[in-house]
């Protein structure tokens, strides 16, 4: 269905995913949280998007809005759009919104060591989750997990999927999520900070592994991290948010070769790499925002090098540059480097 | 919505003027509190109790001992207003006096069982090692002796020769301390591992402080909801002895004992039982109540936010 | 000169947690007496290395090679089980604990995780202040305060923040303030145990210019363990690289990121995450994952995974430091080994100099 969709627009595809002013807030004790507030961005088919942002920016909780696994109460999605293939996750009944899960959109969480259950057998929890939503019996779905392991790269897997979560190492958890995840082949991945527990070397291997098998089956992959080096050796297009805002939605080399957004220049000013020598590392000042109590304007304002008057004042609205490159700062064509001369709108 | 906040807001402004810091973690935990309608209206029914037991003299109308044969079984009224007993006896006063029994075995068996338990739990958890082994063994032998039947046995052995308010009230405490101690040295174990332990270490603190400063309080809330679940079985553990009729002996006014008394009345004088059944009733399920509120109020997981 | 610190053959074996009937199973007799074989996990297995005034020396591994073990033992929060570990010349291993009391200001600890580091229910400034209370330093309540709020200006806190709580502190606030806790007790020596690994990226930077500033203003000396290489570049002087227990190789940040000899290294650097888009790295991979150290066989430890040549001898010698250049050396048997890393171009940091 959505390839004839596509065929029919010609060389404009519709984006697999289409998330428009998604808000999402939590009602607490001590005051409202926009965690997500206004969220707009597309992901095409083959494409991989990180979200990016520190903790407390609502790039999980973005991730979450699209499942639809926001806790209620306290949070709830108060409000905008978003279209999978044609059809708005929001609108749909919770039944319906569970064949999406899984089925159509897959999910990885950081915790390893929780998405497994500790009881049953690492095969049996593949295979239950094949089966929940394809008509076959034990045995096939038995299969399937099995091949499921070996695609992730686990030696042995007719053996491993009999063993229990604890018999595994950390790196081989969250492969076996990975093909927990991907068991149903959905079309659409979100990674939220997969590899944040793991070390280095398993680091590499699992961002490897998430590259070959979204790019493989042209599907779509969302990454959710906040840490830019990362991302960076996998994704191509990238979404900064900031204070439950998308500052800035670039592609990989607009965002890493002239970043527009002073949070976006900031970021990857403080970002500690090797490339760098000592005196290139500059540290953002300030600390995130209070969720309770978000600045007024401009959320960034207080920790932003070039904050004018209106900053302070007027919230900076999103604006479309360079094609499909978003941007929103009141003064982003300041920041230009001197080597752009026009900025082309299409 | 808006009235929740409205009533939120009144509440974060009068535990300020009490002085609380809504900062700290038990002005955080006592604003939780309040906001759980059934433990607050449970914990304000156990004050007033409480309070009824203190000022029984000034509350009860009438003796509770003295018998008035004139006024044999009088169902409830205006004069008596939970009727009298086959002696002419004020029910209602005989309720106010008995709660003095009733809740003294409670609190003060919960007591004695923490005066043993906090440091047999603290210790234990605190030392691990040999120390542990030794504490956890006793924890167990105690565990599998049953409390009940020891004081019955007791009561039979001593029982004219003691108070049996106190033998209960002893026996009940002693062997109860297994429960917060076990409760106490798991959490301990939990609170052991945090990284602010071996900080306290690092910079110099002694044990006994470590203990008391930074375990304790961060363990102590598990003991706290024990409290109140312990405070209701001893209740039900001693009415249940004086219904069995060794409990405390008549005339003394007991729940237990007063509801074992209407049992032959039940036809022609319900209200002999149904009052004092009614109270038991009331305030175990308040201690429950009131256990599963501070539960959810120290667990800061249930936190809206 | 003596170094600040130094560490000789420090050893830390934990036996594994087993019932007492495979306790009783495993007994046997030898020259008339009852041996118990217990499963030993060799967390850390002989390392020496030693810290100059004023230096930072990095400690790197994965997680499991026992590097935060090693910072523990140091400050004997864990009692080593053979080994010395000198600070100013003074052994302080066997020391009892009235006399290591003032070693024990001297050498502080930072954690990894601000959030349990600290006891929620001490504000901030009792936080900062209890050092000063428990070793009686500053016994007058009202001087304590001021000098709690001398600190937290020193570590960039606003002293307002004096009677807060930890939970409405961030994560590099959190740091800070463990940071002011330390230095009430004007130590010379801290261990550093992933004091930015849970912090966001965008709060590393800061947070390590802090720690920065800090050890000059202090002149202080640093053991700072982390798995992450582009921070340990960014922050130290010199890294020794831990894999399961045992240090494999030590030098010169300069020197273990241009010249990196042993295998793992090369495999650890191959890995790091580089903020360029499109590089198509080649990563050195390492079969399996890391294994457990228990009742270790003589040998390399890091032979069951090499990616370079394996032989005999990597199964049965146990290699030795041995030295590359001037304070650079590795444990391997083939320090020659071909294995290329690609890396982008590594600026080096100018010189540090130490104050």
């Amino acid at each position: 269905m959505p390839v004839d969709k596509r065929k029919l627009k010609g060389k404009e595809p519709l984006p697999l995913l289409e998330v428009r002013g998604v808000q999402t807030y939590y009602y607490t004790d001590f005051g409202v949280v926009k965690a997500v507030d206004g969220v707009s961005f597309s992901v095409r088919r083959g494409e991989k998007v990180a979200i990016i942002g520190e903790s407390g920016a609502g790039k999980s909780q973005t991730g979450m809005s699209i499942l639809r696994l926001i806790p209620s109460p306290p949070g709830r999605i108060v409000g905008g759009e978003i279209i999978y293939e044609g059809v708005d996750l929001l609108k749909l009944p919770e039944e319906e919104m569970r064949e999406y899960r899984g089925v159509h959109i897959g999910v990885i969480f950081q915790e390893a060591a929780q998405a497994l259950n500790p009881v049953y057998k690492v095969g049996t929890q593949i295979a239950d989750a094949y089966r929940v939503h394809h008509d076959c019996t034990k045995e096939e779905a038995w299969e399937k997990a099995v091949e499921m392991l070996r695609k992730v790269q686990i030696s042995n897997p007719e053996q491993r999927a009999q063993e229990y979560p604890h018999q595994f190492s950390g790196g081989m958890r969250q492969r076996a999520i990975i093909a927990l995840a991907m068991v149903n082949s959905p079309n659409l991945l979100i990674a939220d900070e997969p590899t944040t527990a793991l070390d280095v070397t398993t680091e590499a291997k699992i961002i490897k592994l998430i590259n070959d098998l979204a790019v493989k089956e042209d599907k779509a992959l969302i990454f959710i991290t906040h840490d830019l080096a990362v991302a960076a050796g996998l994704c191509d297009r990238f979404l900064i948010m900031y204070a439950g805002k998308i500052v800035e939605n670039s592609s990989a080399m607009q965002l890493f070769s002239d970043p527009k957004h002073p949070y976006a220049q900031q970021l990857l000013e403080a970002l500690i790499d090797v490339s760098k020598s000592e005196d290139e590392i500059m540290a953002i000042p300030g600390l995130p925002p209070d969720p309770y109590n978000r600045p007024k304007g401009c959320s960034f304002h207080p920790r932003c090098r070039k904050v004018k008057a209106i900053c302070q004042e007027v919230e900076p609205e999103m604006i479309t540059i360079e094609g499909d490159r978003q941007v929103a700062c009141h003064y982003y064509t300041d920041y230009q480097a001197p080597k752009l001369k026009v900025v082309s709108s299409s | 919505m808006a009235v929740d906040v409205l009533e939120l807001q009144q509440k974060k402004h009068w535990l300020e003027r009490l002085g609380v810091d809504l900062d700290s973690i038990t002005g955080r935990v006592l604003l939780r509190f309040l906001r759980n309608r059934v433990a607050v209206v449970s914990a304000c029914v156990l004050l007033v109790f409480y309070l009824i037991a203190i000022f029984a003299p000034w509350i009860a109308p009438y003796d509770p001992i003295q018998p008035h044969f004139r006024n044999r079984l009088e169902p409830p009224s205006a004069k008596f207003w939970f009727g009298t007993d086959p002696m002419g006896r004020d029910l209602f006063s005989r309720i106010v006096y008995g709660s003095r029994v009733s809740l003294t075995i409670g609190l003060v068996s919960t007591l004695v069982s923490f005066l043993f338990g906090i440091p047999m739990g603290l210790i234990s958890g605190y030392f691990g090692g040999w120390i542990d082994e030794i504490i956890q063994r006793a924890v167990e032998f105690t565990s599998a002796i049953p409390s009940f039947f020891l004081i019955l046995t007791l009561v039979a052995i001593w029982g004219n020769v003691v108070d049996r308010l106190w033998l209960i009230v002893f026996v009940t405490g002693i062997v109860g301390w297994v429960g917060p101690a076990r409760m106490l040295r798991g959490q301990v174990l939990a609170v052991r591992e945090f990284e602010f332990i071996e900080s306290a270490r690092a910079i110099g603190c002694s044990h006994r402080r470590i203990m008391f400063h930074h375990i304790f309080p961060n363990a102590a809330y598990v003991i706290i909801v024990q409290a109140t679940l312990g405070t209701a079985g001893a209740i039900l553990m001693a009415t249940g002895l004086s219904f069995l009729g060794l409990g405390i002996q008549p005339p003394s006014p007991e729940w237990g004992a007063l509801l074992n008394a209407g049992r032959n009345y039940m036809q022609e004088a319900p209200w002999l039982t149904i009052f004092p059944g009614l109270l038991i009733f009331i305030t175990v399920l308040a201690f429950n109540f009131l256990g599963d509120g501070l539960r959810d109020a120290f667990d800061p997981r249930s936190e809206q936010g | 000169m003596t170094p600040l610190l130094e560490v000789k053959n420090l050893r830390k074996l934990f036996p594994l947690q087993t019932g007492v009937f495979e306790r009783l199973g495993k007994m046997r007799r030898e020259n008339g007496k009852v041996i118990v074989d217990v499963d030993r996990v060799h967390a850390v297995d002989d390392v020496s290395f030693s810290i100059a005034e004023g230096e930072t020396l990095a400690l790197v591994g994965e997680s499991g090679c026992g590097k935060s073990t090693t910072g523990r033992v140091i400050l004997r929060l864990l009692e080593p089980t053979s080994g010395q570990v000198f600070f100013e010349g003074q052994e302080i291993t066997n020391l009892p604990d009235k006399e290591l009391a003032p070693y024990r200001r001297k050498m502080q600890i930072i954690f990894q995780e601000p959030s349990r580091s600290l006891n929620p229910r001490d504000c901030v400034g009792e936080a900062i202040g209890e050092p000063l209370m428990v070793n009686g330093i500053i016994k007058n309540r009202k001087d304590r305060r001021q000098r709690v709020e001398e600190l937290m200006e020193a570590v960039g806190l606003n002293p307002k923040m004096y009677s807060r709580f930890p939970h409405k502190f961030s994560g590099g606030e959190k740091q800070r303030i463990m940071m002011a806790r330390v230095l009430s007790l004007n130590p010379k020596f801290i261990v550093m145990d992933e004091p930015t690994a849970s912090l966001d990226v965008s709060l590393q930077a800061q947070t390590l210019n802090i720690f920065k500033k800090l050890q000059a203003d202090f002149g202080l000396t640093y053991l700072f363990i982390s798995h992450n290489l582009a921070t340990v570049k960014y922050f130290c002087d010199r890294i020794a690289v831990m894999y399961l227990g045992k240090i494999v190789e030590i030098g010169d940040a300069d020197q273990i990121f241009l010249n990196p000899i042993h295998p793992y290294t090369k495999a650890l650097l191959s890995a790091l995450p580089v903020a360029k888009p499109g590089s198509k790295r080649n990563v050195i991979e390492l079969k399996g994952s890391v294994g457990n150290p228990v009742n270790p066989k003589p040998g390399c430890r890091f032979a069951e995974r090499c990616p370079y040549k394996v032989a005999d001898i990597c199964r049965s010698v146990t290699p030795k430091l041995l030295d590359i250049e001037s304070g650079h050396q590795a444990a391997c048997h083939f320090p020659d080994n071909d294995l290329k890393v690609e890396l982008p171009e590594v600026r080096l940091n100018v010189k540090r100099r130490i104050g």
